[in-house]
């Protein structure tokens, strides 16, 4: 293996590593074009493989994030396994919708979400916010 | 992450903590699959991986000396960066 390939993998994943731990994502949008790029992978091939390295770090984060009290645990594994149902509709949407219309549709719901997300970042302090 | 946040009234550090235990599942259960059909290079995904467990320990602990309020910037602004990649 191409020891600066090597190099820049190892660096990609620290990268990702710190995005899942910061914002409690997996980390997938860094993992996959890095198996891509750097270890030579197919798109499908880095999909499948970067879900292992996405169960370490999520598996990492979860367990220090219990220390810190940031933790529901039996909702976060309840959420978890309710997962295949969203694949099942995900499968079935985009074996029906064309995929341009499925990409807009998908930005379209990250873009509200960026925007409701933005309004929380510039809005009051957490400690004025009625809950 | 952000539906735990917006819809369920979640604080970000716990949106956060709770996402990520949702996604050893999923990302368990995903792994599962693939792996039947034979996809998952197991020493490539740990090469990435073992780097990335020490990011995440750097993200958790960077994120609980963080206000709440830049944690939501910063993943409003991941979405938005994503979305127009997505589309363009």
């Amino acid at each position: 293996m191409d020891p600066a390939a090597l190099t820049a993998a190892l660096v990609a994943g620290f990268v990702a590593g710190m995005a899942s731990g910061l914002l409690g994502i997996g980390g997938g949008i860094l993992f996959v074009p890095a198996l891509v790029f750097f270890l030579s992978q197919s798109q499908l091939e880095a999909e499948a493989t970067s879900l292992v390295a996405v169960v370490m770090v999520a598996v990492a984060g979860t367990a220090r994030q219990r220390r810190h009290g940031n933790l529901r645990l039996g909702e976060g594994l309840f959420m978890g396994l309710l997962s295949p149902l969203g694949v099942l509709v995900g499968a079935i949407a985009a074996n029906t919708l064309p995929e341009r219309a499925l990409a807009v549709m998908f930005a379209g719901v990250q873009l509200y979400f960026a925007y409701r997300l933005g309004r929380r970042a510039l809005g009051p302090k957490p400690e004025a916010r009625a809950s | 992450m952000p539906l735990l946040l917006l819809w369920l009234g979640y604080e970000e550090r716990e949106a956060a903590g709770t996402s990520l235990a949702a996604i050893v599942v999923i990302g368990a259960l995903a792994a599962g699959a693939h792996a039947l059909y034979g996809n998952i290079d197991v020493l490539k995904g740990v090469l990435i991986g073992l780097p990335a467990v020490g990011g995440a320990l750097a993200g958790v602990a960077l994120q609980q000396r963080m206000p709440a309020r830049a944690i939501a910037g910063i993943f409003s602004a991941l979405l938005a960066v994503t979305a127009v990649l997505l589309v363009v």
